[in-house]
C-alpha cells in the first residue's frame, strides 16, 4: 500500500510539471517550420522576430528542421493532430495535402485582403499552386526558382572563348556544344574534337548538371516535347520531340564528351568549388547556387558568369520554389490564431520582408514589379556584390518570359512518376540502354499513375 | 526483503517495459491495422479491406525490392560471417599485437553508417576511387561498381564485409570458450590441425553461427542506410531495399497504408525466415548439453 502511495506521489508530481507547462503558453502562438541551409536558419528567425515587433500580441516559434528530416517530421506532427500553424510545404506533397483539406485554400483571404503584394494577379503566374480547378490555391512558391547556367568567366577568358550570349534567343544549342567543346580539356591538353582525347582523364569538363526533373524538364520542353498530354492523363514522354530533348543531354556526355559521366560527376566536388577550382567551365543549375558561388565572388575567388540556357527549339526554362502552407487543424475555429497565421504568411511573401535573402543570391521574388520596375530591380541586385552584370537580362527577364512551371505545379502523382523517371534516366545517364528504351519505360511504368491535374 | 525487492525490481523497469509497449509494440498493432487503409497522412482513414495487399502483387518495385533485398540479406551474411570468421581465427593465435590488429578489425564498426557510406562511395568510383585504381595498377579489370546494375549489390555485400568487427568480437568470443582439453585430446590421438579445425573448432562454433546466421540476416534485411546516402535505390532500382522503399512510400509518397502493408508482410517474410532456420537447427547446431539426444 505504501508502495502505491510513493508511486501516485510521483505521478502527481509530474502532472504538475506537465499542467505548469500548458498554463504557461502565451495568448497567440503560431508555429512556423521551415527548412534550409544556415543562412535560412538563421534569417528566418530575424525575420520572426522583426514579425513579432510590428505584430504586438502574437509571438512565432521558428523551427528550423533540416531538409532530409522535413516531410517525416511534418508528417509526424500532422498524424499526431499537432501540426505547425504554417510552413514550407515540399512541392511534390503540397498539393495533396491541399486536396485533402490538411492545408488551408487561402483564395477566400487573398480575395478579402486589399494588399496588392498578395493578390495572385500580381504574383509570378508560373509558381502559381491552383487546385480544384482554379477555384483554391495555396498561392505561390515563397521565392522564385530557374535553371540557368553558371560560369566561371577566367576559364573562358584564358581560352579565348566569347561568353555565352544573354538573349536566350541567340544562344543555340550548336553554339553552346562548340563553346563547351572548346573548354573541355584533358590532361595532356586535347579537346574532345582532337585525336588521343582521353574522356577518363579530363581536367576541365565543358559543362555539367545531374539527373534530376528541373535538368531534364527544359530541354523536353525546348525541343517541344512533354511528358504527357496537357490532360495530364497520357504518356508523351516517349514520343520523338521529348526523346530527342533528353538525348541532346545524354549526347553531351557520350558523344561530343564535354560533360562528366555519373560516375565522374560524383566525383567532382559541388558545383561551386567545381567552378572555382576550374573542374568545370559551366553548370546548368538552379538560381538558388549564387548563394554559395556569390561567397567566392565577394571573396575574390571566382569570377562568376551567368547566362541562360541553350535552345534546342525554344526558348524555354524551369521554375521551381516551395509554397508556404496553413494547416487547416491549426487554425480552425481560432479565428485569433487564422488572423495571426494570414499576417505571417503575408509577411513572409512579401519579397520586400525577406529582402537579405534576395540579395545574399539564395531566393527570387514573387511579385512582378521586381521584375519590371527599375527600382525594385536595383533594391534587389544594385550593389550586392555577387549579382553578374548579366543578371538582369540572363535571369531576370528571362525568368519573366521563358519561366514555365515544373509538373509539381500541376500533375498528380508527380513524386512517385519522378523516381520511376529517375531510376530509369539513371540507366540512360550511365549510358546502359538507349533514352528511347528508358523513355518507353517510363510510359509503360507511370500509365496508371497519370491521373489528371490538381489545377484541371 | 525479497519483497522489496521484486517491487523495486519492477519500478524501475516500469520505464523500459512502458517504453517497449508505447514505442515498439504499439505502433506494430497500429500498422498492422493500418495497412488495411488508404491513410496517406493527410485526411482520415478509410477502411479499404485487402486493397494494399492487392497493389502489392502487381507492384514491379515491390518485387524487385524483394529480391534485391533477399539477394544483399543472405550475401551479406555469408561474406561478413566468412571473413569475420577468418579474422576472428587469426586473431585467435598467440601472435604479437594482438590487440592491437583486434583493435584495428573492429574499428570500421564504430564508424557511423553514414560516415561509412561516404568513405564507400569513394572508394567505388569507377573513375577517381582507390578500389579501380589497385586494380588497375595490378593489370586486373575494373568495375562500375555501385554505377552498375548488375554490380551494385555485389559492392554492397563487400562493404558490409569491411563491416564485421562485431560478429568478429562474438566469434573471438566464441573461439576462447571451447575448451582447451578437447583440442589436446585430438593431439594425444595423433590428429593435425586440420582435424583440430573440422572436428573440434567448427562443431563447438555452431551455436555461434547459429546466432550471428539469424541476428546478422534480421539486421542485414533491414538494410536502409547504403539506398539512402549511396545510390537513391538506384542504378533502375537495384539497390531499392525493402525498409527503403518502406520509407519512400511513408515518408515521400505519404502512402502510409501502403507502407504499412509492406511492412507487414516484410515482418511476416522475416518471422518465417527466423522460424525455417530455428527449425533447421537441430541438424547442425551442436549444443554439449544434449549429448544424449
Amino acid at each position: 500500500m505504501r508502495f502505491l502511495i510513493k508511486i501516485s506521489f510521483l505521478l502527481l508530481i509530474f502532472s504538475f510539471l506537465l499542467s505548469f507547462s500548458g498554463i504557461a503558453q502565451k495568448p497567440i502562438e503560431i508555429v512556423f517550420t521551415f527548412w534550409g541551409g544556415p543562412e535560412e536558419a538563421k534569417v528566418m528567425p530575424e525575420v520572426a522576430k522583426i514579425f513579432e515587433k510590428n505584430n504586438p500580441g502574437i509571438t512565432v516559434k521558428a523551427m528550423h528542421i533540416p531538409w532530409e528530416d522535413y516531410i517525416a517530421k511534418v508528417s509526424a506532427m500532422l498524424a499526431g493532430g499537432s501540426p505547425p500553424t504554417l510552413g514550407y510545404t515540399m512541392e511534390t506533397i503540397a498539393l495533396d495535402w491541399a486536396e485533402k483539406g490538411e492545408l488551408l485554400d487561402i483564395l477566400p483571404l487573398i480575395r478579402k485582403d486589399p494588399d496588392p503584394a498578395i493578390k495572385m494577379e500580381n504574383r509570378l503566374p508560373s509558381i502559381a499552386f491552383w487546385f480544384d480547378k482554379k477555384r483554391k490555391t495555396l498561392g505561390t512558391s515563397v521565392a522564385a526558382e530557374v535553371m540557368v547556367i553558371w560560369y566561371n568567366k577566367e576559364i573562358f577568358d584564358k581560352a579565348g572563348v566569347p561568353y555565352p550570349p544573354t538573349d536566350p534567343t541567340k544562344w543555340t544549342w550548336k553554339k553552346f556544344v562548340e563553346t563547351a567543346t572548346k573548354l573541355t580539356v584533358d590532361v595532356n591538353g586535347k579537346h574532345p574534337n582532337e585525336p588521343g582525347f582521353d574522356h577518363s582523364k579530363v581536367q576541365t569538363f565543358g559543362v555539367a548538371f545531374g539527373n534530376w526533373y528541373m535538368v531534364w524538364f527544359p530541354f523536353i520542353w525546348s525541343n517541344g516535347g512533354d511528358l504527357c498530354d496537357p490532360t495530364g492523363m497520357t504518356p508523351t514522354i516517349n514520343k520523338k520531340e521529348a526523346v530527342e530533348g533528353l538525348q541532346a543531354l545524354v549526347d553531351l556526355i557520350y558523344k561530343h564528351k564535354v560533360a562528366p559521366t555519373p560516375a565522374q560527376l560524383g566525383a567532382l566536388p559541388a558545383y561551386h568549388i567545381a567552378l572555382q577550382t576550374r573542374r568545370v567551365a559551366m553548370v546548368i543549375d538552379g538560381q538558388w547556387s549564387l548563394l554559395e558561388l556569390g561567397r567566392l565572388v565577394k571573396a575574390g575567388q571566382l569570377k562568376l558568369g551567368v547566362a541562360p540556357l541553350p535552345i534546342l527549339k525554344r526558348v524555354v526554362t524551369g521554375v521551381i520554389g516551395n509554397p508556404i502552407g496553413i494547416y487547416t487543424k491549426a487554425v480552425k475555429d481560432r479565428p485569433e490564431v487564422l488572423d495571426a497565421a494570414w499576417k505571417f504568411y503575408k509577411f513572409l511573401n512579401n519579397s520586400e520582408t525577406v529582402l537579405e535573402l534576395l540579395r545574399n543570391g539564395l531566393w527570387m521574388p514573387i511579385q512582378k514589379w521586381w521584375y519590371t520596375d527599375p527600382e525594385y530591380i536595383k533594391k534587389w541586385i544594385g550593389d550586392t556584390g555577387i549579382h553578374p552584370p548579366e543578371y538582369k537580362e540572363a535571369v531576370i527577364d528571362y525568368t519573366l518570359k521563358y519561366a514555365k512551371p515544373v509538373p509539381v505545379y500541376y500533375l498528380r502523382n508527380f513524386d512517385k512518376i519522378n523516381d520511376i523517371m529517375y531510376q530509369e534516366l539513371s540507366s540512360a545517364f550511365l549510358g546502359k540502354v538507349s533514352v528511347q528504351s528508358a523513355c518507353d519505360e517510363i510510359a509503360k511504368k507511370i500509365a496508371p499513375l497519370l491521373k489528371g491535374r490538381y489545377d484541371r | 526483503m525479497k519483497k522489496m525487492e521484486t517491487r523495486w525490481g519492477i519500478m524501475l523497469a516500469i520505464l523500459g517495459i512502458l517504453g517497449y509497449f508505447l514505442w515498439n509494440f504499439g505502433p506494430m498493432v497500429a500498422s498492422f491495422f493500418l495497412a488495411f487503409t488508404d491513410w496517406g497522412i493527410a485526411g482520415t482513414p478509410n477502411f479499404i479491406g485487402i486493397e494494399n495487399f492487392k497493389e502489392l502483387f502487381d507492384d514491379f518495385i515491390f518485387k524487385k525490392s524483394l529480391w534485391v533485398t533477399f539477394y544483399f540479406g543472405i550475401g551479406s551474411v555469408i561474406s561478413s560471417g566468412i571473413t569475420a570468421f577468418v579474422a576472428a581465427l587469426l586473431l585467435n593465435q598467440s601472435i604479437r599485437f594482438k590487440s592491437l590488429f583486434r583493435t584495428i578489425f573492429f574499428l570500421p564498426a564504430i564508424v557511423p553508417a553514414i560516415a561509412n557510406s561516404v568513405i564507400w562511395l569513394w572508394l567505388f568510383n569507377p573513375t577517381f576511387g582507390l578500389l579501380n585504381s589497385i586494380l588497375q595498377i595490378l593489370k586486373l579489370p575494373t568495375f562500375e561498381w555501385i554505377y552498375n546494375e548488375n554490380q551494385v549489390i555485389p559492392s554492397l555485400i563487400l562493404m558490409s564485409a569491411w563491416q564485421m568487427g562485431y560478429i568478429m568480437v562474438i566469434f573471438l568470443a566464441g573461439l576462447q570458450g571451447i575448451p582447451q582439453q578437447l583440442y589436446e585430446a585430438v593431439s594425444i590421438d595423433g590428429g593435425n590441425w586440420w582435424h583440430r579445425f573440422r572436428y573440434i573448432t567448427i562443431p563447438m562454433m555452431t551455436p555461434t553461427f547459429f546466432f550471428q546466421t539469424v541476428m546478422g540476416l534480421i539486421g542485414a534485411l533491414q538494410g536502409f542506410v547504403q539506398p539512402y546516402v549511396m545510390t537513391n535505390g538506384g542504378p533502375n532500382y537495384a539497390s531499392t531495399f525493402m525498409v527503403f522503399y518502406i520509407y519512400q512510400n511513408a515518408f515521400r509518397y505519404g502512402k502510409m497504408g501502403y507502407a504499412c502493408a509492406i511492412s507487414t508482410i516484410f515482418f511476416l517474410i522475416i518471422l518465417g525466415l527466423t522460424i525455417l532456420i530455428f527449425k533447421t537447427a537441430p541438424f547442425w547446431v551442436y549444443y554439449e548439453a544434449e549429448k544424449g539426444r
